[in-house]
């Protein structure tokens, strides 16, 4: 028995060997579904997108580079945009990138795609429109879309708004070019209007570009399975063949399978699941473990309903020590004593395990408008005290409340909020109380969007500070029914900045606004969480990778 | 017999109707807003629940719902898997063989195992071999499946280095098979490698095997050793054991020949029912290991909420069900030649 174990044993051993120095294998947690680039809008379909395809344009960490277009020039009113292409771009299947594929990509981005897909997103922001009802589909017409895209006599691309969108390039960069003839062959829309009607608003997640991408991208579609999906290097990438030649985006379910395989040489990347099994990682050979890089585009945030959905609650204006009027968070002082006993040191040990980065507004530490030089509010006991004590006429304090805290399911930060203020308020006052429960997640998002959260701690995000804080502060905001903010004045600021031509011309009005919300805290932001990676120690260029989301920037 | 087994055949459609139906049934008990919150993916997309309801037809009635997807079930269009990002008769093909080789490879040592543990434990009865397989059915019972898988990985994967990770085939041995070198016959990893005449692939697919193959057969083991001692006792005690020790028949021969042919019905209803066990065994292990089958797909799409997904599993797996349990009647009348279906 024992002479069988033994060479069975070494036959076995076999099995592990470190990546290729020209491969990368990136082991991720969920699959890749679909890859048309219209629809991809979940993490792990958003990232073999962007290395096959690519935009005129790139976001790069909040700044905006030239990718498939080299320059773009706006007519004085920003209504019109006009992009110069680059030359000498060519399509994974060989053929050359021209305008009529720029003028066929954005065209089908503003007609294809299902309500959650990147396309509506771009068209919500481009043409404000909130999907296909059938109020806009009697006027969206093939006419206007092509009169809204088109190619001009210079070979440029040309696109006409009917206002200026100060978020333009941020879509832009999203809508990513594809070979027009490869799509029509597969039997996508022709680029006309005989089959325009068929495609408006339809969920292409399955389409011919999904089954085979064709992008200009710096890697090229090889093959996919159910648990990988396989690219690689094109050698005719108009900015040079990516250094690391292969790559597997390998989907691996159990977290322990992930960490080992990074210990043992068999991924280059694999997603760790929290900070505590990041720092085990540590020193450890062979690999390297990244604490604190930045987060993109991300903004952290505690928002309060003022007109909260809840036929339990109190009518307007009552008071009960057991309860919470319906417009509770209406009262300034309200706001401004919540936000005060919020302890944001006890958010970043417990929550961030003190990797946060404080807040100076509520955009995202790396938007273009964030202003350092503002202040906003800050935990103090005392000033949270002086607060309730004027909220309500000053009939808060004597009477006190109790507010209901919800948490959602599988989700730490979400405890660690509804914590720290229980703890607080408790403390601030006998009368004051708070009842903390627990809701399942998808249930908590839809109660958030029905306005039945008394206040939320969320996650928010947008390139643009257009997008941003309209999201989160204006009446016509997808998280209106969430706040219920009534400021016309906000309202007004917020447009004006929007229509403004250029950064230079918007950062002023931005700092107004954003000193006025901080004022006026209808929310208050949370510390910045820094992201936490962990790759192996031969491979080079993770900061940049976390920073583009595009692996041909690294290397071995 | 011809028509025992047409009846039964027949009944399947009739099985599958009441299976999806009852699926979409439940999924109505979901408020509407919560089903569709479960399409979106970032908070962005929240605003759209109105168009997602509606484009969807989440809020129609449950028998609207299930007439629409069974119109297009009926013409071969079991709709599309957000979860996969493929049409689900796309997935089931390309994930099912997956899963039915973890299967096999598990079912013939599971039962063989178990059934002579259960004899030893019988034969042995109130002996130390009794006691010592009587305690391993009871650790195999108790051990959850993720907590051993997880075991197995960090010993045999982590430390030892013995056998790899996850997955059913080496990143290198996949490459094969998704460039076409080796061609997808059977869709079952070994037996395509081995009829390309690739051992060194054949062998890295069995190495994939182990961990998820003992994992599945540890779970399963429990049932059928305890089913397989207590027929065996039952045999054991019978009247026709004690007339055949009478007539000097050697305790090897009546425990072979006569008590475990008798055992074998109650063995066979539980083998039966182990190959359910396994499927839905399958969605641990595969996730545990990363095997790319079915189960793994399914426990996804019923956590996104995503209907087609799991109605194209329940598909699948009441008819493996409903094929096992007729396999199950058939083999009665192989074993035991008084059972006749009219």
């Amino acid at each position: 028995m024992k002479r069988f174990i033994v060479p069975l044993t070494l036959a076995l051993a076999s099995s592990a060997l470190a990546t290729p120095k020209d491969a990368l294998v990136y082991q991720i947690a969920s699959a890749t579904a679909s890859v048309e680039p219209a629809q991809a809008v979940a993490t792990f379909d958003v990232l073999p997108v962007q290395q096959m395809f690519e935009g005129l344009y790139l976001d790069n960490f909040g700044k905006y580079e030239p990718l498939l277009a080299t320059t773009f020039t706006q007519s004085r009113d920003g209504k019109t945009t006009t992009f110069t292409l680059r030359k000498g771009v060519k399509f994974h299947d060989g053929s050359a990138m021209t305008c009529s594929d720029a003028e066929y990509s954005v065209r089908r981005t503003l007609l294809v795609g299902s309500e959650t897909s990147l396309a509506a997103q771009i068209r919500a922001n481009l043409l404000s429109i909130p999907g296909f009802t059938p109020e806009v589909k009697k006027t969206y017409t093939f006419a206007k879309l092509s009169n809204m895209v088109k190619c001009n006599a210079a070979g440029q691309l040309v696109l006409t708004l009917d206002r200026n969108v100060p978020s333009l390039l941020d879509s832009i960069a999203q809508v990513y070019i594809v070979p027009m003839k490869t799509l029509v062959a597969g039997g996508d829309w022709s680029g006309t209007a005989r089959d325009f009607g068929a495609f408006l608003g339809e969920d292409v997640s399955n389409s011919v570009l999904a089954q085979k991408p064709v992008g200009t991208g710096a890697y090229q579609f090889v093959a996919r399975d159910p648990s990988r999906f396989v690219l690689r290097g094109f050698t005719q990438y108009w900015g040079g063949a990516p250094a690391l030649k292969n790559v597997i985006l390998q989907k691996v379910d159990s977290d322990t399978a992930r960490v080992l395989a990074l210990q043992k040489g068999d991924a280059d990347i694999a997603l760790i699941p929290d900070r505590d099994t990041l720092g085990k990682l540590k020193g450890i050979p062979g690999v390297k473990v990244y604490e604190d890089l930045p987060t993109r585009n991300l903004t952290g945030v505690v928002l309060f309903n003022q007109n909260i959905k809840d036929d339990k609650l109190l009518p307007a204006g009552q008071l009960a020590e057991n309860n919470v009027p319906v417009n509770f968070f209406s009262d300034i002082h309200v706001r401004r004593g919540f936000a005060a006993l919020f302890d944001t040191k006890t958010y970043t040990r417990d929550a961030l395990q003190g990797f946060g980065l404080a807040r100076n507004t509520t955009l995202p530490t790396n938007n273009w408008a964030e202003d350092k030089t503002l202040k906003p509010p800050a935990y103090n006991l005392k000033a949270a005290e002086a607060e309730l004590k004027q909220a309500f006429g000053g009939k808060l304090w004597t009477t006190g409340f109790t507010v209901p805290l919800s948490t959602f399911g599988g989700s730490g930060i979400s405890q660690v909020v509804a914590g720290i203020f229980k703890e607080n308020i408790e403390k601030l006052n006998p009368r004051f109380h708070a009842s903390v429960s627990t809701l399942e997640l998808s249930a908590a998002n839809a109660s958030l969007l029905g306005g039945k959260l008394a206040f939320s701690a969320l996650t928010w995000g947008g390139a643009d500070p257009d997008t941003n804080l309209r999201g989160l502060y204006s009446s016509g905001g997808i998280l209106a029914a969430a706040t219920n903010i009534k400021d016309p004045r906000m309202e007004k600021m917020l447009d004006t900045a929007r229509d403004a031509v250029g950064q230079n011309a918007r950062k002023p009005l931005y700092k107004s606004l954003l000193t006025y919300l901080n004022e006026q805290t209808y929310a208050f932001p949370l510390p910045q969480p820094l992201i936490f990676a962990a790759t192996s120690s031969t491979l080079k260029g993770y900061e940049n990778f976390n920073r583009t989301n595009l692996l041909r920037v690294l290397s071995k | 017999m011809l028509s025992f087994v047409l009846r039964r055949l027949l009944a399947l459609p009739l099985i599958l109707l009441a299976v999806t139906f009852l699926i979409v049934l439940v999924m109505q008990l979901i408020p509407v807003e919560q089903r569709a919150v479960a399409y979106t993916t970032d908070l962005a997309q929240l605003g759209r629940i109105p168009e997602i309801i509606k484009t969807n037809h989440l809020d129609a009635g449950v028998f609207e719902q299930y007439w629409r997807w069974l119109g297009l079930a009926l013409g071969g269009n079991l709709g599309f898997s957000r979860t996969s990002g493929q049409l689900v008769l796309q997935t089931l093909q390309a994930r099912f063989p997956a899963t039915l080789e973890l299967t096999l490879f598990t079912l013939l040592p599971l039962i063989s195992l178990s059934v002579w543990l259960g004899s030893k434990a019988a034969v042995h009865r109130g002996q130390a071999v009794d006691a010592v397989i009587r305690v391993l059915a009871v650790i195999s019972y108790s051990t959850p499946s993720f907590v051993l898988g997880v075991w197995l990985l960090v010993i045999f994967y982590g430390v030892l280095n013995l056998l790899p990770g996850t997955g059913n085939l080496s990143n290198d041995s996949a490459i094969y098979f998704l460039t076409g070198e080796i061609r997808r016959v059977t869709g079952l990893t070994t037996i395509d490698a081995l009829l390309s005449g690739r051992l060194d692939v054949f062998w890295d697919a069995l190495k994939h095997l182990i961990m998820p193959v003992f994992t599945l057969m540890v779970v399963g083991s429990a049932g059928l050793i305890k089913g397989t001692r207590t027929s065996m006792l039952e045999a054991l005690n019978s009247d026709y054991i004690r007339t055949a020790r009478a007539k000097g028949v050697t305790e090897g021969v009546i425990v072979r020949k006569h008590a475990r042919r008798n055992a074998m019905l109650t063995v066979i209803t539980l083998a039966g029912l182990s190959v359910s066990g396994l499927l839905q065994g399958a969605v641990i292990a595969e996730t545990l290991f990363g095997y790319p089958g079915v189960g793994a797909w399914a426990a996804q799409a019923a956590a996104l909420g995503d209907l087609p997904g799991v109605l194209g599993f329940a598909l699948l797996a009441a008819t493996v069900v409903v094929l096992i349990n007729l396999a199950i009647d058939l083999a009665y009348t192989v074993i035991d030649p008084r059972v006749r279906y009219a």
